[in-house]
């Protein structure tokens, strides 16, 4: 899976930039929209070991949630002054500051989970990160989507205490 | 907890939350059956999941998918796009993405030029670039690149061409200025790229600094021939400029507007003649360095290239200069029609001042010629305020005028700064906790901060609060703050704060970065301990361009907070004083300062000019006259000028500073040259000196001249002393480290004088002052030829000041060539018959050869005129061989000197 996560990556860049320069300014892109036709662009290409649908959306999902973290964790280290990494004022404002370290904090949460409850991970990541729906959830898991409503409930109480003894108050 | 364990608390909560909440606890109490654990795990969880996680309800996702857009470049490393493979990313702009790649059948490298999307929608547009690109790369001329592909995969437009290792000509000015030399052959292959193109028919329209290449081996190549017409309007009903439009795009835009001509800006048709002007605006930023045209928005610098004319160059020699003018105001003329009409002509030209520059600098090394000042030495009016009159119509140094008249705009913007709807704001998260326990901060050093909008343009804004703040906090006692003037050498530097402040042997070092939305604009600051190389403090502070003031207010006062020493109330306040309401005649007193530092005639100049321009603006701007004063002093120190003129004009404005603001450190610090200097009142410049210090503890221009009269009265151990704090406040100063070398070789320790003078050397090698010095400290070794070496270069360096000529005299006597002293005291003579000359130089000469009556009667000349190196007389080491006759010591008892 992970030689396919840097395959994943390029293509929805490029499509992404390629929406933008086709779009109006000011058009946000729809991450499920991308992901679609990514897929569908990506199954053409014979010589990519997908397994199935849902095995490209486990990747794709990944992929935002590297995305995403990787901003929210340089938008954080600007912050604290580090001042490495420039990060432009636009996306300053799509990630505010408080949001920024609330995905951090997440980010972290969600790696216990997955060595205490990977199947609780892993809907987060689809559902959260990923875009995807509570019925899309259940087939990408092969689950009924009851048992995705009920493991998404148990796993966000249980983020949400990991993430309050994080940052040492109740958020 | 272990996943099993996890699992039975999971259940359990999942089964409970399924129940009525009435009904829980018995549920609890039985499912759990006295595992205390299990049972408070379930409850927190309960009461976590009654909490919510409002974060990931709303989800992420769709920010991250906008974050994918700006996520890099288009192609990655190793990617391929027909049959090239991407290397990396060379640089990127308005037109595109630049990447090296590597052409996988010629196996070759060549550069990728990824065309933007919105400019290949057009497929006319498209088909009238590639005709053109393709017809100007068939040239196969050597200064125009050489194009191999123009093509599309999956839609992708791109572009091959040769591959340049090497600069653009904008990062070349940015990287420093560029020799005449080298200007005007990068002109003239310019010029003769355009010449073919425009002979087949090919108009560049685009002719930029963006645009042209720099390979280190000389050759110069044209980029971007045609590319143009991919952004152009319509052939036909095109209309001029939408300025709103290019207001919001990108600065690259904005770039091109300022290389437009005015009939492209008008958005007339364009031929030939429109490369000829936009290559003349280019030329022109090669030569000043600063573009003849500017304006604060699109529209204003449209209306400048419409209307306005560039300022003439005036820094060059007579024949080249003149020549230059010649052409660039005849590729500027605003109508086509009166400029050049063909580039043959004005690369004809060029190839004549090449030529003239050759043989000019030829003649510059062999022959030496005085500047002369004419008129005003021999018959400029006694009175001070007519001698500053002829200075102001004499020294009109227009220069650079214009080049600030954008700023101008921006500045005066900023100066109006209403207090209406004042909205400044405080944020971030402030010292950590445990602030109260540290030490207070004792020294501290502030980087220029960065100027992060990507505008190099509104550097003014990241310099201007750097100045201020650095300016605020050189007031407060107790405090050290290095000197603006060596803080800016470390502009646009990537420097780690820590080594920054290793070098500079400070506690802390204060970093910040300026970013600017709109009208908004938002400063980062960062405090960090140079031992440990912590963070110690950071906050960010925004407000309204128009509330600078205000903003600088704050920031200077959240940055001393930060540094936990305590300062009483007066000590705030008068950090809290303000040099200008004026910015812009603060901008052009920093310039004022700036040519002062210089420490040459043409400098000191220039300087003169700049504080009578910023006194034209603000006639209440103390420190400007006490600028003006200092240039008078050294003019007069130099003996450019009759002691007499340049005092009394240096006195006046010095005097005139203080009536405007007795609390002004440097006006004291002019005075107190003066005095020392001219007046001989060492007692007085001691109390001005003292006075100055207690006001500025953080000036550095004082210690360097309190040094200077310790040195004066033979307390050699104390001048080193002084000298050092000096240094230590402005370690990059050339003329306070030339002063070290100086007090060195006062206190007769040659070898660090010597050390320090090729220090000195070290940061400028073209220093005049630093050769003088290091001169002497030969000459006192015995080195006669070194020394006239070194001599000779401050001569080249500076031919304006006679001193130099002198103190070449003075080694050929002391080496024994008689002969050639008497000829330089001939030479110096038939100087003085067109400008001022001490006699103070001749006494040295004879003193030199040994011929005391005749130095005798010089320094008595010397005493009536009170000549300036006269204050200098008992430490001066040229003067040693005199000690003993009785007519110095009484000289030095006339003067006032110990003896």
């Amino acid at each position: 899976m992970d030689q396919l996560i840097p395959l994943v990556h390029a293509e929805l860049h490029r499509m992404a930039r390629h929406y933008m320069a086709r779009e109006n300014p000011g058009h946000t892109l729809q991450t499920s929209a991308l992901i679609n036709e990514a897929y569908i662009r990506l199954v053409d290409q014979q010589n990519i070991p997908w397994q199935n649908r849902n095995h490209f959306y486990a990747v794709a999902a990944q992929v935002m949630r590297h995305i995403l973290i990787d901003h929210a964790r340089s938008h954080c280290y600007a912050k604290r002054g580090g001042g490495a990494r420039k990060v432009p004022l636009d996306e300053a404002a799509a990630l505010n500051d408080q949001r920024a370290e609330e995905l951090v904090a997440l980010d972290d949460a969600l790696k216990d989970l997955a060595a205490l409850d990977p199947r609780k991970s892993q809907i987060i990541e689809l559902r959260f990160f990923g875009g995807l729906s509570i019925e899309e959830t259940a087939e990408a898991m092969k689950v009924s989507p009851i048992t995705v409503t009920r493991e998404w409930r148990s796993a966000k109480a249980w983020l949400r205490r990991e993430m309050s003894r994080e940052s040492g108050e109740i958020l | 907890m272990t996943p099993d364990r996890w699992q039975q608390v999971d259940e359990l909560f999942q089964a409970a939350i399924e129940l009525n909440p009435a009904k829980r606890a018995a549920f609890l109490d039985t499912s759990c059956a006295g595992d205390e654990e299990l049972r408070r795990e379930v409850d927190s969880l309960i009461t976590f999941d009654e909490q919510g996680l409002s974060l990931i309800d709303a989800p992420a996702f769709e920010a991250a998918a906008g974050l994918l857009v700006n996520d890099g470049p288009e192609l990655q490393e190793g990617e391929r796009i027909g049959h090239y493979q991407i290397i990396n990313l060379l640089g990127a702009g308005g037109m595109g993405e630049v990447y090296l790649a590597q052409d996988t059948e010629l196996r070759r490298k060549i550069a990728i030029k990824l065309l933007p999307a919105e400019f290949t929608k057009d497929k006319e547009r498209l088909r009238r670039f590639q005709q053109e690109a393709r017809s100007a790369s068939a040239l196969n001329h050597p200064n125009i690149i050489t194009i191999h592909q123009i093509s599309q995969v999956e839609g992708r437009h791109f572009m091959a061409t040769e591959f340049i290792d090497g600069e653009t000509l904008r990062q070349r000015l940015r990287r420093s200025g560029l020799e005449l030399g080298e200007t005007v052959d990068i002109a003239i292959q310019v010029a003769s790229a355009l010449s073919a193109a425009h002979q087949a028919g090919i108009v560049h329209r685009d002719i930029k600094p963006e645009n042209i290449m720099l390979r280190p081996d000389g050759y110069v190549k044209v980029l971007d021939f045609g590319l143009a017409k991919l952004t152009e309007q319509e052939e036909q009903g095109r209309t001029p400029i939408d300025t709103d439009k290019i207001g919001t795009s990108s600065g690259l835009v904005m770039g091109t507007v300022k290389y437009m001509s005015p009939e492209q800006a008008r958005g007339l048709d364009v031929d030939a003649r429109s490369d000829i002007f936009s290559f003349g605006v280019v030329l022109y930023e090669m030569v000043v360095g600063l573009a003849p045209f500017e304006g604060e928005t699109t529209g204003d610098l449209i209306a400048s290239i419409l209307k306005e004319e560039p300022v003439p160059l005036t820094q060059y020699a007579p024949t080249v200069r003149d020549e230059l003018q010649r052409i660039l105001s005849r590729t500027l003329r605003k109508e086509k029609k009166e400029r050049y009409q063909s580039i043959q002509d004005l690369l004809k030209d060029l190839k004549d001042v090449k030529e003239d520059f050759e043989l000019e600098s030829k003649q510059r090394h062999s022959a030496q010629h005085g500047v002369s000042l004419g008129a005003v030495s021999t018959s400029a009016a006694r009175s001070a305020v007519q001698t500053l009159e002829a200075f102001s119509s004499m020294w009109r140094f227009s220069i650079g005028v214009s080049a600030w008249a954008w700023r101008r705009k921006v500045l005066l913007m900023m100066s109006m700064a209403s207090l209406v709807g004042f909205t400044m704001f405080l944020t971030g998260a402030s010292s950590d906790s445990s602030t109260k326990s540290k030490p207070p901060i004792e020294s501290i050093a502030l980087v220029p901060f960065e100027n992060a909008t990507g505008d190099s343009e509104v550097d003014y804004l990241s310099d201007g609060l750097t100045e201020e703040v650095i300016a605020r906090l050189s007031k407060l006692p107790g405090l050290r703050v290095i000197a603006r003037n060596t803080m800016f050498k470390f502009k646009g530097k990537q420097n780690h704060p820590e080594t920054i402040g290793h070098e500079l042997g400070v506690a802390a070092v204060l970093t910040g970065r300026v970013q600017r939305q709109g009208d908004l604009i938002e400063i980062q600051v960062d405090l960090f301990d140079v031992q440990t190389g912590k963070h110690l403090w950071g906050e960010e502070i925004s407000g309204k361009t128009s509330e600078l003031t205000q903003i600088q207010a704050s920031l200077a006062a959240r940055v001393i907070e930060s540094l936990r020493v305590k300062f009483n109330s007066n000590e705030i306040k008068r950090q809290e004083k303000d040099y200008s309401k004026n910015p812009e005649a603060y901008q052009l007193y920093l310039r004022g300062r700036y040519f002062w530092n210089k420490r040459t005639v043409e400098g000191t100049k220039k300087g003169i000019d700049s504080f009578q321009q910023a006194l034209k603006i603000d006639p209440n701007f103390a420190p400007a006259y006490s600028g003006l004063a200092d240039c008078y002093e050294i003019l007069g120190g130099y003996s450019v000028l009759s002691p007499d003129e340049a005092f009394t004009a240096a006195r006046l404005a010095a005097t005139k500073a203080i009536e405007i603001d007795e609390s002004l450190a440097e006006a004291h610090s002019s005075l107190g040259d003066i005095k020392q200097t001219y007046e001989w009142d060492f007692a007085g410049a001691e109390l001005e000196y003292k006075r100055a210090i207690e006001l500025n503890p953080n000036y550095a221009n004082v210690y360097h001249k309190y040094s200077g009269l310790l040195r004066a009265s033979g307390k050699h151990a104390d001048a080193i002393a002084v000298k050092k704090k000096a240094l230590e406040l402005d370690p990059l100063s050339l003329i306070i480290n030339a002063g070290m070398a100086n007090v060195y070789l006062f206190a007769g320790l040659n070898d660090q004088a010597i050390d320090q003078a090729r220090k000195t050397l070290e940061l400028e090698p073209n220093f005049p002052k630093a050769h003088e010095v290091l001169g002497s400290a030969f000459m006192e070794k015995g080195m006669y030829r070194e020394a006239i070496t070194e001599y000779q270069k401050a001569r080249d360096l500076d031919p304006g000041i006679p001193d130099y000529l002198a103190d070449i005299g003075c080694a050929y006597a002391r080496s024994g060539r008689r002969h050639e002293a008497e000829k330089v005291l001939d030479e110096l003579k038939e100087i003085s018959k067109r400008q001022h000359v001490s006699p103070y130089v001749f006494a040295l000469i004879y003193t030199a050869l040994a011929d005391k009556d005749q130095a005798f009667a010089w320094l008595e000349r010397g005493y009536q005129e009170r000549a300036p190196g006269m204050s200098d007389l008992k430490s001066n080491p040229g003067m040693n061989s005199l000690h003993s006759d009785q007519r110095y010591v009484d000289l030095l008892r006339r003067i006032g000197l110990p003896p």
